[in-house]
Parts: structure tokens; sequence; C-alpha cells
């Protein structure tokens, strides 16, 4: 839990300076200042260019909202510097502007506007076709927002972590603070996630009482059920209540069985002439850059408004020193004498400037809906704040399904969803007694709905109704009548008032196709200033209500979030060793990845190894097999409904090869299985496979309620194989166990201690040699390897990798499943049509591979060789008839002891006889192969059976 | 798709967990409304299990073993 800072802390403290660059300067900044604050009382006023015609754009919301302040930080694209706190040796660029922010040459768009309609794009370019990569390359350029330093690996070390709690409240301003605290006293154990660095939300900066969040607050800091996050970004709520957030480039996935949005409200700016020019700012947003950050906005304001909204913003003005020269309200109505002019029902008409805004014309309105001629007057000012009736911040309400209706002027949720509720502003409640009434009966009810007490529901409803009911907020006219052609609705995307008729005009007339069309709410900021403008523009333009226009779907993310942060859990792959890792480590492998394991490929010399294993010996760690251990008197019933060959006759102490299919007749893994006891088996599972055969076999015990345990000893157990014409008398050397062929044949099964470690023992020659697989447990492993490989070193045992492996057991023709089959490859096909006992009345695969039998078989897996030549086709590399692909390659490789290519290979069944010929294509040359018998290697089984 | 399955061992976890295994065998087949499915939880207890999931609304309304599922 981080310890919020009390929320009465002084926001920027001048005390602490700190410096950062901006471009060649230094700027200096004070401690919790952000750095656009920083940047404006350095005198910077043109914060970005925009994205089509490179208008000049200064400071709006000051809220993280808007697109107007991105830059280019310590080399991370878009970041938000209005809420970016300044820290030392930053370096922040400007973007989308060249040479400067000051002179853009790209500023001529803006002149050429006529040329560049709405949806110019869709229009032009399209013929001839080989211009189009010239076009998007120049359009890239011109339209880009940041650039993507690829070496950067920004979110490179992102973390997640899981929070799960009853309720969990987003915001903490008045009705969070009061919902979390409300939550909290009923007995529920509460999360409550801020955005910003300390509690309050919007008392932190409007001037309002705060009485009353004192004590929520107070109380929810001294609960111990209450947990507060500050710094933490919410930006999606999920299926499930599954909110995602980011705390310092930490993603975090809270679950929660309550959520209550309180993300507040914004302002939206007012739609006139030269509405985006720099100095124009949200009203909210120059309190916030006095408030939080110190700084003064400007020294003469004009208020536009349409409501009491804008006069409570001019006596805080004044209060803040700044000059109020005149408020103009939409609404008419008589002038109270106050310290500024006021014009009553007057609207902006054009903001006049060129960099940075010098005054507003404004005129009155007539009574039939447009603007009187003549009378519009000039009022100069540095600064205009614009202070519209506040709407919903509710994209998080909106993302968990909740529904808004507009009624009697206002936004409310009007459908409730289980487990999601809204409060204050989010929810379409500005009222300051309002808000928190609200506030604490949706934390109340949230506790409620998990069986916690709250003794005062019932009251608190009816108080909650009650204010409600007072709290009638007046609909805000964001579009009033006035002409021009750069009446901006969407900044980040510059699409203005005109183009959003062009576009309706050509038919885009619902708001989806509209925002498809025009990208109105396409760019950064994803109609967070622009949505409900375009809503209610779209209204009016196709004379729809507010309702039946409806508005775009809101989806995560919320806020922009950085790719390598939601990456974040991708990071976290588990990486397998196994007990013998770092002995194959200090002995130089060199690595393989097979699954999670790391398996040594070779020790630096794989013919070298190979060779040792055909004339010597050669050691290998095999640990990452699966193991999967039976027992109970239904084992053998089980693998014989799972594999395709038969178990219940494998006698205690014998070994037998196996593979199973799925339901499909598609082979999915093999192995090899010995038999323990009457009621006991051992089978080991291909590296890739083993957690998936235990499923296979979980799946299938349980469903048959077959009375046997399955246990996976894959992690407890490891294994070697000892390969080689000498392995006997290494073996010999280090247990007491009868090793001669007779006492321990070809596919038998021993228990032994050997080097005094309880073994295992298998005799098996996958690699085609005299062979023994040695599993024991994993923490004696290392003894056990060390021990074997002294016992054979004068026999010129060696120690060998995968490579070697491949190469090996590719001689005796032994099928990879995986490697050498896919998900199509049946039994049949794939040479192991030997293994099916279609006698067993019941096993997986039975009635498909009785079909595929019947049909016979298109394709098989068959061996071949490179005649006369050295060449190796590569792995996947097409067997071609006739110039077409008709099978490919799966494994080849040199073979030192054949001295000739060999490999396996998918070809039509009639190519499938030994002798007959195909071609593999191979670098663009068809090379003859002929079709050899299987095994290549030692084809009557001697040397395996030693 | 992002939900809680409750396993019978190992409590209530994230569906990301978990391995889905299909309907039923015998099952009416990709109808709205609650549907018997089994379910792996693969990063847990490794036991396979039947979830009655509600497919309009992704919630689980009930979990029991497979083994104890009346054929």
């Amino acid at each position: 839990m981080s310890e919020p800072a009390a929320p009465h802390a002084p926001p920027a403290d001048p005390g602490r300076g700190l410096t950062f660059s901006f471009g060649d300067r230094p700027v200096s900044a004070a401690a919790g200042q952000s750095i656009a604050a920083a940047l404006y009382a350095a005198g910077v006023r043109i914060f970005s260019r925009s994205f089509k015609y490179h208008r000049p754009r200064g400071l709006l919301c000051v809220a993280g909202d808007c697109p107007n302040c991105l830059m280019q930080v310590d080399g991370r694209p878009n970041v938000r510097t209005c809420i970016e706190p300044a820290r030392a040796g930053q370096v922040v660029l400007p973007q989308n502007a060249w040479p400067s922010l000051d002179f853009d040459v790209l500023r001529a768009f803006d002149r050429l506007d006529r040329f560049l309609p709405v949806g110019f794009y869709y229009k032009s370019f399209y013929r001839p076709r080989w211009l189009w990569p010239l076009f998007e390359h120049t359009v890239r350029h011109i339209a880009g927002l940041g650039t993507i330093d690829v070496h950067a690996g920004h979110a490179a070390g992102a973390e997640v972590e899981y929070l799960h709690t009853e309720v969990c409240v987003v915001g903490g301003g008045p009705a969070g603070v009061t919902a979390a605290a409300a939550a909290a006293a009923a007995g529920a154990a509460v999360l409550l996630l801020e955005r910003g660095p300390r509690l309050g939300g919007h008392l932190l900066y409007d001037g309002e009482p705060r009485a009353a969040f004192e004590e929520s607050a107070g109380r929810l800091h001294s609960d111990a059920r209450a947990c507060v996050q500050c710094e933490t970004t919410v930006f999606g709520l999920y299926e499930g209540n599954l909110l995602g957030a980011v705390r310092a480039g930490r993603l975090l996935k809270v679950r929660a069985a309550q959520v209550v949005v309180c993300t507040g409200g914004r302002q939206r700016p007012f739609v006139f002439h030269n509405n985006d020019l720099p100095g124009i700012f949200l009203g909210d947003g120059v309190l916030r850059l006095a408030r939080l950050h110190g700084v003064q906005a400007g020294r003469r304001a004009v208020v536009l408004t349409d409501g009491d909204d804008g006069r409570r913003l001019a006596s805080q003005l004044t209060g803040l020193g700044i000059e109020v020269t005149a408020v103009v309200d939409r609404r008419p109505g008589p002038a109270n004498g106050a310290a500024w002019a006021e014009l009553a029902g007057h609207v902006p008409l054009a903001a006049a400037g060129n960099k940075r805004v010098k005054g507003v014309r404004v005129a009155p309105l007539d009574g039939g809906g447009g603007v009187a001629g003549g009378k519009d007057r000039f009022l100069a000012c540095d600064l205009v704040c614009l202070a519209p009736g506040l709407v919903p911040a509710n994209e998080l309400l909106l993302q968990g399904g909740v529904r808004f209706r507009f009624t009697e002027g206002r936004w409310e949720p009007a459908r409730a969803v289980p487990g999601v509720a809204g409060a204050g502003r989010a929810a379409g409640v500005f009222d300051p007694t309002a808000e928190v009434l609200q506030g604490w009966l949706r934390g109340a009810e949230a506790a409620a709905a998990l069986g916690h007490t709250v003794p005062d529901l019932a009251q608190r409803r009816r108080e909650w109704g009650a204010a409600r009911a007072a709290d009638g907020g007046p609909r805000t006219v964001v579009c009033p009548p006035g002409g021009g052609h750069k009446r901006f609705i969407c900044l980040c995307e510059d699409v203005t008032e005109k183009d959003l008729e062009q576009a309706v005009a050509e038919g885009f007339d619902s708001v989806e196709t509209l925002k498809r069309y025009s990208t109105v709410g396409m760019g950064p900021c994803q109609g967070k200033v622009c949505g409900l403008t375009a809503t209610e523009v779209c209204a009016r333009l196709t004379g729809r209500d507010l309702n039946a226009t409806g508005t775009t779907t809101s989806r995560p993310p919320a806020v922009p979030v950085e790719l390598g942060v939601l990456a974040a859990e991708k990071r976290h792959q588990p990486v397998r060793h196994t007990p013998l890792h770092h002995w194959h480590a200090a002995a130089g492998a060199v690595w393989l990845d097979a699954g999670q394991w790391k398996r040594p490929e070779s020790y630096g010399d794989p013919a070298g190894e190979a060779r040792a294993v055909r004339t010597a010996a050669g050691l290998i760690d095999v640990s990452t097999l699966g193991k999967i251990e039976l027992a109970g008197p239904d084992a053998g019933e089980l693998l014989e409904r799972v594999y395709l060959n038969s178990w219940r006759d494998l006698k205690a102490g014998r070994a037998r090869y196996g593979a199973m299919c799925d339901e499909d007749g598609v082979l999915f893994d093999d192995g090899v299985g010995a038999r323990l006891g009457p009621d006991r088996y051992y089978l080991t599972a291909t590296t890739g496979n083993a957690d998936a055969v235990f499923g296979w076999l979980e799946l299938w015990r349980a469903t048959w309620r077959l009375d046997v345990q399955v246990v996976n000893r894959t992690s407890a157990l490891a294994a070697v194989n000892l390969a080689g014409p000498r392995a006997r008398e290494v073996l010999a050397r280090v247990t007491a166990l009868d090793v001669s062929a007779t006492a321990f044949p070809y596919m038998a099964f021993r228990e032994a201690d050997v080097a005094g470690v309880p073994c295992r023992l298998l005799r098996l020659g996958f690699v085609g040699e005299l062979g023994y697989e040695i599993h024991c447990p994993a923490a004696y492993a290392w003894h056990l390897w060390e021990a074997l490989c002294t016992a054979g070193r004068e026999a010129g045992l060696r120690p060998f990798g995968v490579e070697a492996q491949r190469l090996l057991r590719l001689e005796k023709g032994h099928v990879i499943i995986g490697q050498d089959t896919d998900a199509l490859s049946t039994p049949l096909d794939a040479g192991l049509g030997w293994l099916v006992r279609f006698d067993k009345p019941l096993f997986h695969g039975r009635a498909p591979l009785l079909r595929l039998r019947a049909m016979g078989s298109r394709t098989r897996l068959v061996g071949f060789e490179i005649p006369d030549r050295p060449r190796v086709p590569p792995e996947g590399s097409q067997v071609v008839e006739d110039g077409a692909p008709v099978g490919r390659v799966t494994s080849a490789r040199y073979s030192p002891n054949l001295d000739r290519s060999i490999g396996l290979a998918w070809v039509p069944a009639r190519h499938a006889a030994p002798g007959s010929r195909f071609a593999i294509r191979c670098a663009g040359v068809d090379l003859p192969a002929v079709v050899a018998e299987l095994p290549f290697y030692d084809r009557a089984g001697r040397r395996l059976r030693a | 798709m992002s939900f809680l399955v409750t396993c019978p061992n190992c409590g209530p976890r994230d569906v990301s967990e978990f391995r889905h295994g299909g309907e039923l065998p015998g099952g009416a087949g990709n109808l709205p409304g609650p549907q018997r499915e089994r379910w792996y939880h693969r990063l847990g207890c490794r036991r396979w299990l039947v979830a009655v999931r509600d497919v309009r609304t992704n919630t689980v309304l009930e979990t029991h073993w497979l083994e104890e599922e009346t054929p």
C-alpha cells in the first residue's frame, strides 16, 4: 500500500527546484510541477502542432485528456506533459513540428484545407497504384505523432501485479473517497485507486468547501480494511469486474466483486472559429494550472459560458489575480452588477490571433436561433476560459456495460449492471452535496451486496433521492451558431464541424460510421474532448434526438498505456533447468530450447559425440522426458484405452514402446512404459508433451472413474541415457545389478542401486546401440552423472547432446512426434501401423483409424537417401512432382556412418515403396532422392540387443 | 475472456489458469444459456472439473469434479 500525501499538501513546491532540458534550453521547475506547467512558466505557449494542418496548439485541459501537450520525454513518445511530473535531467522534445514549434513549415497545410476535405485519403492517390507507397510514406511523415526508439526498450522492466478485493473504488475525489469510506465502514475490504498523487479530485483546484471530504478521507486512512493507492491509473474495466491499471510502469490486474467508478467529469470546448488557438483553456485547466502547479495562465481573461459555471469561474479567477474583462453567456438574463462585464445572450464567433489568442469576437443571438448581424464586438484578452457544463468522464462505466441516457439536460446512467456502479460526476451528478451523498450510497450498496450489514441504507437512499431531485443541471450548447471553417471539434485529428457536415452529407450519418469516416475521436484522446460534441452535431444534422443518435462504443484502454506495460506478463516465461544444467554449462554446452527446457544441443563437437556413442559409449541427460506413474487396479485398463497398443499383457519387469492418438486418430504422443508390478506402471512422454499427456490421462481417468492414481513425476526424477557398445561394462562398474545380456535383456526394466543411488533402469535403444535409460531422484542426478562419467573414462565415454542424438536416432529411422508428424499425421501413415491393436474393443482413435485403414493412405512418412551427394536438404524442404509440392522433408542429416545424406519425408503413397524416386526442391534446385528401407543403420537390430 | 472459475480444490481462480476441455459429451451444443463444460486446472491442482457456465454472461454457476459427473 502506498501512503498517499495528505489532501492538503502543497502542490508545486518552489523551494525545491530542478532543471530539465527542452530542446536545447534548460528549464527549471518546482518539485511536483508537471513538465507542461514548468514550460508554461518559462514562456512556452505552443506545445504541439496539430495532426493534419500543423496548427499551433497550447495547453487546454491540464488533465491529461486532450492531445495538445504530447511530447517526447526521455525517448518515450506521446507523453502527456501536462500531468507528467518534471524530473531533474529529463530530456523533453517537441513532436510533429519542423523546424520548430514556433515555426513549422507544414503550417502551409492550414491554407490548403479546401484540398484536404474529410476522407480525402479515400478519394485520392489510389490510382495509379504505384504511387501509393510514396503517398503513404509522405502522409505518415506529415501526420506522425512521436517517434518510437525501437532500441530503447522502455517498459522492458514492467512487472505485473494481481490484486483482489471486495470493493474497488476508482477515483479519489469527494464521491470516491466517500464511497470507499462507506464500504469500509460497513466491513468490506476496499481498494481505492487514484490517478493523481493525492486524494481530493476536483476539490484540489476548484475552491469548493472540503470539510465533508476531509472527514471521509480521515476515516479512510485510519480504516484497516481500506487500502489507498495513488498515482494508479485505471485504463480498462473488463469482463468479470477485472480492472486494468498502471502504477509507475507496473501493470495491475485488479479483480473486485464490486466496482464503484468515481472518475469525475470534464469540460469540453465550445465550437467557434479558431477555437483551438493557444491561450484558449478549459476553465478547470486554468484552475488546475494555478492551484496544482502554481502557474498563472494569463493576465486578462474572457470567460465563455452557458450558465452559472461562468460566474463561479470568474470569481475564482479574480481570486487568483487574473483580471476578468467579460463573462459571455449564451443564456439571456439580466446582468447582476459583477466586477466584470456580463454579456448575456451572446455567443463567441471567432478567436483572433495567430500563434496565441489576442481576443474573441462575440455577437448577440437573435430570436430565431441565429446570430444577430452587425452587432458583434471584439473583446481583447490574452486568455479565453471556457466554462461549459460538465459531462461525465464515464468511459469505465460504459466499458462495464452501464448505458447512459440524455434526460433533462444531462447524461445519466440508464441501465444498472450488477457489480458495477458509478457515483458523482462520472454518473452525471455535479452538485457538491449530491455527489457526496451518492458516493456514500453506492459504497454502502456495494458492501451490502456482498452481505455486509448497512443499518441506515434506507435513510441514506431517501437523502440521496431528495438531493438528486434538487440537482438540476441545465443543458449546455457547446456548438452555438456562427460562421468560419476552423470550428474544431476533434483536436487530435483536426476534424472541424464542416468536415462532419460533409461526412453526413456523404451518407455517414450514424455516429459509428461518422467516426470511422471522419476519424473524429480516433486520435490519442479517444473522444474525451470531442465524442459527445460529435454526437450532438450528428443529431442536429440528422434531425434525431441525442438518445436516438447514441454515442460511440467505449473500449479499453480509456487512457493511453505503453504496449510494453501491457506485455509485462509475457516477459514471465518460465525457463526450466534439469538438475544437471550447471554441469552441462561448465562442460561448454551449446543450448537448445526444448519447450520451456534448456537442453545441451552439443558440447561443441556433435560429430565426435555421435562417433563416441557408435564406437564406445555416450551419456545424455534426458531428464526433460515426461515421467508419469500409474498405480491402482485399473492402471492397465486406462493404458489399454488411451494407447494404441496393448499393455495388459506386458509382464512385470518388462518395458514396451507405445503411442497414443487423439479422438481424430492423429498421433499425439509416444514413449516407453514399464510395468513395475501387477497394478503399477511407469511411463515416459516426450519432452514438450509431458503436461499434455498427464492431463490427457487424468481426463480419461476421471471421465471413466477408473480406480487408478496418475502421478506426474517429471520434475521429481532425473534421467540419463547411457548408450554405446561399451555401455554394459561402464554400468557394471557402478552397480551390483547383473547387467549381462541374459539377466537384463533388451526392453527389460529393473530397479537397483547405481553408484549408491536408488534407480530405475530401462534397457532401450533409441540411438540404436546397447543402452540403459537410468532414472533417479533429481537430487542425486549430479552424483549419478559424475559416477558414470568416471566409470566410463577408460572406455572413452563422452557426454552427448541433442544434435548427436537426433542424428543417431535418424540413422535408426525413429520418428519424433511433433518433428516428423503434424496435426494431420496418423500412425497408419507414419509407419507405426504395426503398433495399432484393432482387436482391442476400445481405444482413442479406433473408429477414425478403422475408417482411414479402409480408405488407404494418401501420404506416407518414409526414409530417403540422397545418392552420390553429401548435400543435406533443409528440414521443411518441399517434395515436388512436376514442379508442384506434394510432400515435405521433416528430418535430414548427413550421416558419417553411412557417408551419405539421409532423412525422413512425407511423400505420396505411390512413391512410398523402397527404391522409389522423388525430388526435393532445395534452394531452387531439385535434388534426386530415393526411398530407403528403414532403419538405415543396423537393420537387424543386433547392436541394440547385444 | 476474463472470469473466475471456482476450482473445488483451489477455490476461485482466474480463468487463465484453466484449459477449456469442451462441452461435456451429450450436451445440447452451442446454445445460449448454461452449458456443462470440462475444464482442466492446468496451472493449479491439475485436475479436471465440470463447470456450468452461462455462455451469454461467462458466469460460472457451479463447479464439481469431473468424476462426480453423473453420466
